[in-house]
Protein backbone atom coordinates (compact mmCIF):
# COMPACT_ATOMS: atom_id res chain seq x y z
CA UNK A 1 0.00 0.00 0.00
CA UNK A 2 2.67 2.47 0.96
CA UNK A 3 4.56 1.62 -2.22
CA UNK A 4 1.46 2.33 -4.31
CA UNK A 5 0.99 5.53 -2.36
CA UNK A 6 4.49 6.81 -2.93
CA UNK A 7 4.45 5.89 -6.62
CA UNK A 8 1.07 7.52 -7.28
CA UNK A 9 1.83 10.55 -5.18
CA UNK A 10 5.07 11.06 -7.06
CA UNK A 11 3.14 10.98 -10.34
CA UNK A 12 0.57 13.40 -8.90
CA UNK A 13 3.24 15.88 -7.81
CA UNK A 14 4.79 15.75 -11.29
CA UNK A 15 1.33 16.20 -12.81
CA UNK A 16 0.55 19.26 -10.70
CA UNK A 17 3.83 20.69 -11.97
CA UNK A 18 2.56 20.28 -15.53
CA UNK A 19 4.17 16.96 -16.59
CA UNK A 20 1.73 15.55 -19.16
CA UNK A 21 3.42 12.14 -19.46
CA UNK A 22 3.30 11.54 -15.72
CA UNK A 23 -0.30 12.71 -15.66
CA UNK A 24 -1.29 10.33 -18.44
CA UNK A 25 0.31 7.43 -16.60
CA UNK A 26 -1.40 8.46 -13.37
CA UNK A 27 -4.84 8.62 -15.00
CA UNK A 28 -4.32 5.25 -16.71
CA UNK A 29 -3.39 3.65 -13.41
CA UNK A 30 -6.30 5.29 -11.66
CA UNK A 31 -8.76 4.26 -14.37
CA UNK A 32 -7.84 0.60 -13.83
CA UNK A 33 -8.45 0.88 -10.12
CA UNK A 34 -11.66 2.86 -10.59
CA UNK A 35 -12.98 0.29 -13.06
CA UNK A 36 -12.36 -2.56 -10.65
CA UNK A 37 -13.91 -0.59 -7.79
CA UNK A 38 -17.10 0.39 -9.64
CA UNK A 39 -17.58 -3.01 -11.24
CA UNK A 40 -17.35 -4.64 -7.86
CA UNK A 41 -19.80 -2.18 -6.30
CA UNK A 42 -22.31 -2.08 -9.16
CA UNK A 43 -22.09 -5.69 -10.29
CA UNK A 44 -20.19 -6.94 -13.34
CA UNK A 45 -23.07 -6.55 -15.79
CA UNK A 46 -23.71 -2.89 -15.01
CA UNK A 47 -22.94 -0.80 -18.08
CA UNK A 48 -22.73 2.41 -16.04
CA UNK A 49 -19.40 1.44 -14.44
CA UNK A 50 -17.37 2.76 -17.37
CA UNK A 51 -19.37 6.02 -17.47
CA UNK A 52 -18.65 6.42 -13.81
CA UNK A 53 -14.92 5.82 -14.38
CA UNK A 54 -14.88 8.61 -16.95
CA UNK A 55 -16.95 10.93 -14.81
CA UNK A 56 -14.55 10.44 -11.92
CA UNK A 57 -11.49 11.01 -14.12
CA UNK A 58 -13.02 14.29 -15.29
CA UNK A 59 -13.79 15.31 -11.69
CA UNK A 60 -10.22 14.47 -10.65
CA UNK A 61 -8.94 16.56 -13.54
CA UNK A 62 -11.17 19.55 -12.86
CA UNK A 63 -10.58 19.47 -9.08
CA UNK A 64 -6.96 18.38 -8.95
CA UNK A 65 -6.09 21.68 -7.26
CA UNK A 66 -7.84 20.44 -4.12
CA UNK A 67 -5.03 17.93 -3.60
CA UNK A 68 -2.87 19.11 -0.72
CA UNK A 69 0.77 18.36 -1.58
CA UNK A 70 1.59 17.78 2.08
CA UNK A 71 -1.03 15.03 2.41
CA UNK A 72 -1.34 11.44 1.16
CA UNK A 73 -2.55 10.86 -2.39
CA UNK A 74 -4.54 7.61 -2.07
CA UNK A 75 -7.10 8.89 0.49
CA UNK A 76 -7.68 11.91 -1.76
CA UNK A 77 -8.25 9.79 -4.88
CA UNK A 78 -10.40 7.30 -2.99
CA UNK A 79 -12.56 10.11 -1.57
CA UNK A 80 -13.16 11.30 -5.15
CA UNK A 81 -14.11 7.77 -6.30
CA UNK A 82 -16.36 7.19 -3.31
CA UNK A 83 -18.14 10.52 -3.70
CA UNK A 84 -18.93 9.78 -7.33
CA UNK A 85 -20.23 6.32 -6.43
CA UNK A 86 -22.51 7.64 -3.69
CA UNK A 87 -23.73 10.37 -6.00
CA UNK A 88 -24.43 7.82 -8.73
CA UNK A 89 -26.32 5.51 -6.37
CA UNK A 90 -28.45 8.39 -5.14
CA UNK A 91 -29.19 9.52 -8.68
CA UNK A 92 -29.99 6.02 -9.95
CA UNK A 93 -32.37 5.36 -7.08
CA UNK A 94 -34.37 8.39 -8.13
CA UNK A 95 -34.20 7.37 -11.77
CA UNK A 96 -35.20 3.76 -11.02
CA UNK A 97 -38.66 4.84 -9.91
CA UNK A 98 -39.45 6.19 -13.39
CA UNK A 99 -37.33 3.94 -15.62
CA UNK A 100 -38.55 1.92 -18.60
CA UNK A 101 -37.42 -1.29 -16.93
CA UNK A 102 -40.03 -0.76 -14.27
CA UNK A 103 -42.56 0.03 -16.95
CA UNK A 104 -42.05 -3.32 -18.67
CA UNK A 105 -42.13 -5.12 -15.39
CA UNK A 106 -45.39 -3.37 -14.60
CA UNK A 107 -47.04 -4.66 -17.77
CA UNK A 108 -45.61 -8.12 -17.32
CA UNK A 109 -47.25 -8.23 -13.92
CA UNK A 110 -50.51 -6.97 -15.36
CA UNK A 111 -50.54 -9.79 -17.86
CA UNK A 112 -50.16 -12.51 -15.27
CA UNK A 113 -52.89 -10.91 -13.17
CA UNK A 114 -55.21 -10.94 -16.11
CA UNK A 115 -54.41 -14.56 -16.83
CA UNK A 116 -55.14 -15.45 -13.23
CA UNK A 117 -58.42 -13.55 -13.36
CA UNK A 118 -59.60 -15.36 -16.47
CA UNK A 119 -58.63 -18.67 -14.89
CA UNK A 120 -60.84 -17.75 -11.95
CA UNK A 121 -63.78 -16.96 -14.23
CA UNK A 122 -63.34 -20.27 -16.03
CA UNK A 123 -63.42 -22.23 -12.82
CA UNK A 124 -66.49 -20.33 -11.60
CA UNK A 125 -68.48 -20.91 -14.75
CA UNK A 126 -67.54 -24.57 -14.85
CA UNK A 127 -69.59 -25.01 -11.70
CA UNK A 128 -72.76 -24.05 -13.55
CA UNK A 129 -74.70 -26.23 -15.98
CA UNK A 130 -73.33 -25.78 -19.52
CA UNK A 131 -76.22 -23.76 -20.90
CA UNK A 132 -76.05 -21.21 -18.09
CA UNK A 133 -72.29 -20.91 -18.09
CA UNK A 134 -72.13 -20.41 -21.82
CA UNK A 135 -74.91 -17.79 -21.81
CA UNK A 136 -73.13 -15.80 -19.09
CA UNK A 137 -69.76 -16.04 -20.81
CA UNK A 138 -71.09 -14.87 -24.16
CA UNK A 139 -73.05 -11.91 -22.78
CA UNK A 140 -71.39 -10.75 -19.58
CA UNK A 141 -67.75 -11.56 -20.32
CA UNK A 142 -67.38 -11.41 -24.08
CA UNK A 143 -69.94 -8.61 -24.25
CA UNK A 144 -72.28 -9.93 -26.93
CA UNK A 145 -75.96 -9.06 -27.12
CA UNK A 146 -78.71 -11.45 -26.05
CA UNK A 147 -79.68 -12.04 -29.71
CA UNK A 148 -76.13 -12.88 -30.76
CA UNK A 149 -75.75 -15.27 -27.84
CA UNK A 150 -79.07 -16.86 -28.69
CA UNK A 151 -77.99 -17.37 -32.28
CA UNK A 152 -74.67 -18.94 -31.22
CA UNK A 153 -76.22 -21.34 -28.77
CA UNK A 154 -79.19 -22.16 -30.95
CA UNK A 155 -81.64 -21.23 -28.19
CA UNK A 156 -84.28 -18.56 -28.09
CA UNK A 157 -83.55 -15.10 -26.74
CA UNK A 158 -86.00 -15.66 -23.90
CA UNK A 159 -84.30 -18.93 -22.90
CA UNK A 160 -80.90 -17.23 -22.99
CA UNK A 161 -82.15 -14.48 -20.69
CA UNK A 162 -83.52 -17.04 -18.27
CA UNK A 163 -80.22 -18.96 -18.35
CA UNK A 164 -78.23 -15.83 -17.57
CA UNK A 165 -80.57 -14.89 -14.76
CA UNK A 166 -80.58 -18.35 -13.18
CA UNK A 167 -76.82 -18.73 -13.59
CA UNK A 168 -76.10 -15.47 -11.83
CA UNK A 169 -78.52 -16.38 -9.05
CA UNK A 170 -76.80 -19.70 -8.63
CA UNK A 171 -73.36 -18.07 -8.51
CA UNK A 172 -74.66 -15.67 -5.87
CA UNK A 173 -76.01 -18.58 -3.84
CA UNK A 174 -72.72 -20.47 -4.17
CA UNK A 175 -70.85 -17.40 -3.00
CA UNK A 176 -73.19 -16.92 -0.03
CA UNK A 177 -72.58 -20.55 0.96
CA UNK A 178 -68.83 -19.92 0.81
CA UNK A 179 -68.38 -22.63 -1.76
CA UNK A 180 -66.47 -20.39 -4.16
CA UNK A 181 -63.65 -19.72 -1.76
CA UNK A 182 -63.15 -23.40 -1.00
CA UNK A 183 -60.63 -23.95 -3.75
CA UNK A 184 -58.94 -21.21 -5.70
CA UNK B 1 -15.87 7.94 -25.89
CA UNK B 2 -13.18 5.42 -25.01
CA UNK B 3 -11.63 5.96 -21.61
CA UNK B 4 -8.11 6.00 -23.07
CA UNK B 5 -9.15 8.75 -25.50
CA UNK B 6 -10.53 10.71 -22.57
CA UNK B 7 -7.26 10.28 -20.68
CA UNK B 8 -5.30 11.52 -23.70
CA UNK B 9 -7.53 14.57 -23.91
CA UNK B 10 -7.25 15.35 -20.21
CA UNK B 11 -3.48 14.90 -20.30
CA UNK B 12 -3.13 17.31 -23.23
CA UNK B 13 -5.26 19.85 -21.32
CA UNK B 14 -2.89 19.79 -18.34
CA UNK B 15 -1.57 23.07 -16.99
CA UNK B 16 0.55 23.53 -13.87
CA UNK B 17 -1.56 23.92 -10.74
CA UNK B 18 -0.87 26.53 -8.12
CA UNK B 19 -0.28 25.57 -4.53
CA UNK B 20 -2.89 26.20 -1.83
CA UNK B 21 -5.50 26.74 -4.53
CA UNK B 22 -8.47 26.11 -2.21
CA UNK B 23 -7.26 28.74 0.24
CA UNK B 24 -6.68 31.27 -2.54
CA UNK B 25 -10.08 30.73 -4.13
CA UNK B 26 -11.89 31.02 -0.82
CA UNK B 27 -10.08 34.17 0.32
CA UNK B 28 -10.70 35.82 -3.06
CA UNK B 29 -14.40 34.93 -2.77
CA UNK B 30 -14.49 36.20 0.80
CA UNK B 31 -12.89 39.51 -0.16
CA UNK B 32 -15.07 40.03 -3.23
CA UNK B 33 -18.24 39.26 -1.27
CA UNK B 34 -17.15 41.53 1.56
CA UNK B 35 -16.59 44.45 -0.81
CA UNK B 36 -20.13 44.03 -2.12
CA UNK B 37 -21.48 43.74 1.43
CA UNK B 38 -19.54 46.86 2.48
CA UNK B 39 -21.07 48.77 -0.42
CA UNK B 40 -24.53 47.52 0.53
CA UNK B 41 -23.96 48.56 4.15
CA UNK B 42 -22.82 51.98 3.04
CA UNK B 43 -25.91 52.47 0.85
CA UNK B 44 -28.43 51.19 3.37
CA UNK B 45 -26.97 52.15 6.75
CA UNK B 46 -24.86 55.14 5.72
CA UNK B 47 -21.21 55.68 6.44
CA UNK B 48 -20.56 55.58 10.16
CA UNK B 49 -20.08 59.36 10.50
CA UNK B 50 -18.37 59.05 13.85
CA UNK B 51 -16.14 56.25 12.64
CA UNK B 52 -12.92 57.91 13.84
CA UNK B 53 -14.39 58.25 17.35
CA UNK B 54 -15.62 54.65 17.27
CA UNK B 55 -12.13 53.40 16.50
CA UNK B 56 -11.15 54.57 19.97
CA UNK B 57 -13.89 52.59 21.70
CA UNK B 58 -13.12 49.15 23.09
CA UNK B 59 -16.53 47.83 22.02
CA UNK B 60 -15.66 48.12 18.31
CA UNK B 61 -12.46 46.18 18.87
CA UNK B 62 -14.31 43.56 20.90
CA UNK B 63 -16.73 43.06 18.00
CA UNK B 64 -13.89 42.94 15.49
CA UNK B 65 -11.94 40.45 17.56
CA UNK B 66 -15.02 38.24 17.84
CA UNK B 67 -15.81 38.48 14.12
CA UNK B 68 -12.19 37.85 13.20
CA UNK B 69 -11.93 34.83 15.50
CA UNK B 70 -15.06 33.19 14.09
CA UNK B 71 -14.07 34.08 10.50
CA UNK B 72 -10.63 32.52 10.91
CA UNK B 73 -12.06 29.31 12.37
CA UNK B 74 -14.78 29.08 9.71
CA UNK B 75 -12.32 29.80 6.90
CA UNK B 76 -9.94 27.07 8.03
CA UNK B 77 -12.92 24.69 8.27
CA UNK B 78 -13.95 25.61 4.72
CA UNK B 79 -10.42 25.09 3.40
CA UNK B 80 -10.27 21.70 5.10
CA UNK B 81 -13.72 20.60 3.89
CA UNK B 82 -13.00 21.75 0.34
CA UNK B 83 -10.74 18.69 0.02
CA UNK B 84 -12.67 15.50 -0.75
CA UNK B 85 -11.03 13.56 2.09
CA UNK B 86 -11.16 16.54 4.45
CA UNK B 87 -12.59 15.73 7.88
CA UNK B 88 -13.25 18.61 10.27
CA UNK B 89 -11.42 16.97 13.16
CA UNK B 90 -10.72 19.35 16.01
CA UNK B 91 -11.44 22.39 13.81
CA UNK B 92 -15.08 22.08 14.90
CA UNK B 93 -14.13 23.25 18.34
CA UNK B 94 -12.13 26.19 17.07
CA UNK B 95 -15.46 27.77 16.06
CA UNK B 96 -16.57 27.61 19.68
CA UNK B 97 -13.45 29.25 21.15
CA UNK B 98 -14.32 32.90 20.36
CA UNK B 99 -17.89 32.22 21.48
CA UNK B 100 -16.74 30.84 24.84
CA UNK B 101 -14.29 33.68 25.40
CA UNK B 102 -16.81 36.41 24.64
CA UNK B 103 -19.43 34.50 26.63
CA UNK B 104 -17.13 34.55 29.68
CA UNK B 105 -16.58 38.30 29.31
CA UNK B 106 -20.34 38.81 28.98
CA UNK B 107 -21.02 36.83 32.17
CA UNK B 108 -18.52 38.91 34.15
CA UNK B 109 -20.07 42.07 32.72
CA UNK B 110 -23.62 41.00 33.55
CA UNK B 111 -22.62 39.97 37.07
CA UNK B 112 -21.34 43.49 37.73
CA UNK B 113 -24.65 45.14 36.84
CA UNK B 114 -27.74 45.47 39.07
CA UNK B 115 -30.30 42.76 38.31
CA UNK B 116 -32.94 45.16 37.01
CA UNK B 117 -30.57 46.63 34.41
CA UNK B 118 -29.41 43.30 32.97
CA UNK B 119 -32.26 42.94 30.53
CA UNK B 120 -31.65 46.41 29.09
CA UNK B 121 -27.94 45.63 28.78
CA UNK B 122 -28.63 42.38 26.97
CA UNK B 123 -31.24 43.74 24.56
CA UNK B 124 -29.62 47.12 23.94
CA UNK B 125 -31.65 49.27 21.55
CA UNK B 126 -31.10 47.29 18.35
CA UNK B 127 -31.50 43.61 19.29
CA UNK B 128 -34.52 43.22 17.03
CA UNK B 129 -32.71 44.26 13.86
CA UNK B 130 -29.08 43.30 14.55
CA UNK B 131 -29.18 39.56 13.59
CA UNK B 132 -31.28 40.21 10.50
CA UNK B 133 -29.03 42.99 9.27
CA UNK B 134 -25.95 40.84 9.73
CA UNK B 135 -27.63 37.94 7.91
CA UNK B 136 -28.67 40.25 5.05
CA UNK B 137 -25.14 41.64 4.72
CA UNK B 138 -23.86 38.06 4.69
CA UNK B 139 -25.78 37.17 1.51
CA UNK B 140 -23.23 38.40 -1.10
CA UNK B 141 -20.34 36.88 0.87
CA UNK B 142 -22.23 33.61 1.28
CA UNK B 143 -22.98 33.38 -2.44
CA UNK B 144 -19.36 34.10 -3.39
CA UNK B 145 -18.00 31.50 -0.96
CA UNK B 146 -20.50 28.86 -2.11
CA UNK B 147 -19.59 29.51 -5.75
CA UNK B 148 -15.91 29.06 -4.87
CA UNK B 149 -16.64 25.82 -3.00
CA UNK B 150 -18.52 24.42 -5.98
CA UNK B 151 -15.28 24.57 -7.95
CA UNK B 152 -13.51 22.64 -5.20
CA UNK B 153 -14.40 19.16 -3.96
CA UNK B 154 -16.43 19.18 -0.71
CA UNK B 155 -17.89 15.77 0.11
CA UNK B 156 -19.51 16.64 3.47
CA UNK B 157 -21.83 19.14 1.92
CA UNK B 158 -24.08 20.05 4.84
CA UNK B 159 -21.17 20.70 7.14
CA UNK B 160 -19.40 22.64 4.39
CA UNK B 161 -22.55 24.69 3.88
CA UNK B 162 -22.65 25.42 7.62
CA UNK B 163 -19.01 26.53 7.65
CA UNK B 164 -19.52 28.71 4.60
CA UNK B 165 -22.58 30.31 6.23
CA UNK B 166 -20.70 30.98 9.48
CA UNK B 167 -17.80 32.46 7.52
CA UNK B 168 -20.13 34.79 5.62
CA UNK B 169 -22.00 35.68 8.82
CA UNK B 170 -18.82 36.45 10.76
CA UNK B 171 -17.41 38.63 7.97
CA UNK B 172 -20.74 40.45 7.74
CA UNK B 173 -20.73 40.91 11.54
CA UNK B 174 -17.33 42.59 11.25
CA UNK B 175 -18.73 45.02 8.68
CA UNK B 176 -21.89 45.62 10.68
CA UNK B 177 -19.83 46.55 13.74
CA UNK B 178 -18.93 49.85 12.06
CA UNK B 179 -22.62 50.79 12.14
CA UNK B 180 -23.44 49.39 15.55
CA UNK B 181 -23.41 51.52 18.70
CA UNK B 182 -24.12 48.79 21.20
CA UNK B 183 -21.39 48.39 23.78
CA UNK B 184 -22.29 45.32 25.87
CA UNK B 185 -20.49 42.01 25.43
CA UNK B 186 -23.76 40.28 26.38
CA UNK B 187 -25.41 41.99 23.42
CA UNK B 188 -22.67 40.98 20.99
CA UNK B 189 -22.41 37.39 22.15
CA UNK B 190 -26.15 36.92 21.72
CA UNK B 191 -27.24 38.93 18.71
CA UNK B 192 -24.05 38.87 16.64
CA UNK B 193 -23.90 35.12 17.16
CA UNK B 194 -27.52 34.82 16.03
CA UNK B 195 -26.63 36.81 12.89
CA UNK B 196 -23.71 34.45 12.23
CA UNK B 197 -25.68 31.25 12.87
CA UNK B 198 -28.58 32.29 10.65
CA UNK B 199 -26.62 31.93 7.38
CA UNK B 200 -24.93 28.89 8.97
CA UNK B 201 -28.30 27.17 9.33
CA UNK B 202 -29.26 28.14 5.79
CA UNK B 203 -25.99 26.50 4.73
CA UNK B 204 -26.96 23.26 6.45
CA UNK B 205 -30.32 23.30 4.68
CA UNK B 206 -29.09 24.08 1.16
CA UNK B 207 -25.60 22.58 1.34
CA UNK B 208 -26.37 19.14 -0.06
CA UNK B 209 -28.14 20.60 -3.09
CA UNK B 210 -26.02 23.68 -3.78
CA UNK B 211 -22.60 22.07 -3.28
CA UNK B 212 -23.12 19.10 -5.59
CA UNK B 213 -20.47 18.40 -8.17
Amino acid sequence: MSEVESRLKNLMLLSLGGDGMAYRELLLKLSGRLRAYYRKRLGKGCSDAEDLVQETLIAIHARRATFDRTQLFTPWAYAMARYKLVDYLRRSRVRASVSMDDCEEFFAMDETEQAAASRDVDSLLSRLPNAMGEAIRLTRIEGRSIDEAAQRTGRSAAATKVNIHRGLLRLARLRAAGALDADD
Amino acid sequence: MQTTDLIDRLASDLRPTSQRAAWKRLTIALSAGSVVALGAAWLSLGLGNDFAAMLLTSSLWMKWAYALGVSAAALSLCVRLARPEGAPGALHFLLGVPLLMLGAIALIEVAGVPADERRALWLGRTAAMCPWTIAALAIPIFVAVLLALRKLAPTRRRLTGFSAGCLAGAAAAGLYAIHCHETAAAFVVTWYTAGILLPGLVGVLIGSRVLRW
